[in-house]
């Protein structure tokens, strides 16, 4: 999974959220290392539709213009869990080896 | 309508009809107070993938079958650019007319292969597999009676194998059919404009230019090579355009082998395997 898929379907597990809010919610899960384009985001919302990652809950017409919400489906739950595992899991071949390394230090 | 709006709204009416325009102008201006040529360019990407179907997220499979059918419709149109310039070529109009017998020629072989292939092309791009495929086959046996004398033999004229290989892979998809959820219209336009255009230009550098034969291929080579992040489909079917050109140059097997012809060959059986390689990568940047 591409790291703007995994913030993507990250941003959606509180609740449904549009376009705009996927983008600020990114940004502050990220703290700011991560900022999609407009266009980057619309293009992996259709791949994540078509994939049934998301689906879209509701849309509503603001300012004069159309807007849906996306909502995360359980399928897309289950696969940023595994990767979010597969992330820790990553992260501990790192983290977990510099503490032995540590304890093992002679004094 | 402030410029800043008039700019983006320009971009976001490139997306298809069936996308979220006004949803994706009001995110791109509540993102946005200025201009940015970064969103600029996501848009522009992101409308090209969403008009060729490339947004759309494919299985392994479903990516082959969709791939499959464009390289198809991509030889289709290289088939009937083939029989087109036979036509023309050679075609006599008046002789038509003045006697019974005038209406034998090589050219009308080549403008029955034209229908046919352009009734194959109409039919794959509408999803009737079995209609296109039987267009492909009689366009085939057209083809190659129209390449025949004064020629020769039809397989060594470069072009004639964009026929059979259309056969083939028509033939593979109506083994394995599926449901595909992209037109592919854009890209054949963009495709025929293209072959049109750089044959074209490939004439007016007249003889002695020794990858002559070569230098369409390579432009499009390079633009599919370009274009292979918008949509990997696009090098292969770039790749099955090279292969024609590579069994051209096989097929007849010279006796005698000049600079030229080398460097013909070596390119033409390169390609093929530069642009599978350039796809494959394409791929990786599709996934979810």
């Amino acid at each position: 999974m591409r790291e703007s898929t995994y913030f993507i379907l990250a941003a959606l597990l509180d609740g449904p959220l549009h376009g705009y809010a996927i983008l600020q919610r990114i940004s502050k899960l990220s703290t700011g290392q991560v900022s999609l384009a407009t266009g980057t985001l619309y293009t992996a919302l259709e791949r994540l539709t078509s994939s049934g990652h998301i689906h879209i809950v509701d849309e509503q017409i603001v300012n004069g213009r159309a807007r849906r919400s996306y909502e995360l489906t359980s399928a897309g739950g289950t696969a940023l869990k595994e990767q979010a595992d597969r992330l820790a899991s990553a992260a501990r071949v790192v983290t977990e080896r510099r503490v032995t390394r540590a304890a093992v230090r002679p004094a | 309508m402030s410029a800043l709006e008039r700019h983006y709204a320009w971009l976001v009416r490139l997306y298809p009809a069936h996308a979220p325009r006004d949803e994706i102008l009001a995110t791109v201006l509540q993102r946005s107070g200025e201009f940015s040529f970064r969103e600029a360019f996501a848009l522009l990407a992101g409308a090209l993938r969403a008009r060729a179907g490339a947004n759309t997220h494919r299985t392994p499979a479903e990516f082959a079958h969709s791939a499959a059918r464009l390289t198809a419709l991509v030889l289709l149109v290289n088939a009937a650019v083939v029989d087109a310039q036979t036509t023309s070529a050679s075609l006599d109009i008046s002789a038509m007319f003045r006697t019974p017998a005038g209406i034998s020629q090589y050219a009308i072989a080549g403008l029955v292969a034209l229908t046919l292939h352009t009734t194959a092309l109409a039919a794959l791009a509408r999803g009737a597999y079995r209609l296109a495929a039987i267009g492909a086959v009689l366009g085939l046996i057209s083809s190659a009676a129209g390449l025949s004398p004064p020629y020769g033999l039809p397989w060594y004229r470069p072009g004639f194998w964009a026929a059979p290989l259309a056969v083939l892979v028509i033939v593979a998809l109506n083994l394995n059919r599926r449901r595909e959820r992209s037109s592919p219209l854009g890209w054949l336009l963009a495709v025929l404009a293209a072959v049109i255009l750089l044959v074209g230009a490939g004439r007016a550098i007249g003889p002695g230019w020794p990858i002559r034969e070569n230098l369409v291929l390579l432009v499009l080579a390079a633009l599919a090579v370009a274009l292979s992040f918008l949509d990997p489909r696009i090098p292969l079917a770039i790749a099955a355009l090279s292969m024609c050109a590579a069994l051209s140059d096989l097929i007849p097997l010279h006796s005698s082998l000049d600079i030229s012809m080398i460097a013909n060959y070596v390119v033409n059986s390169s390609l093929p395997l530069l642009l599978i390689a350039t796809a494959a990568l394409g791929r990786r940047s599709t996934r979810i």
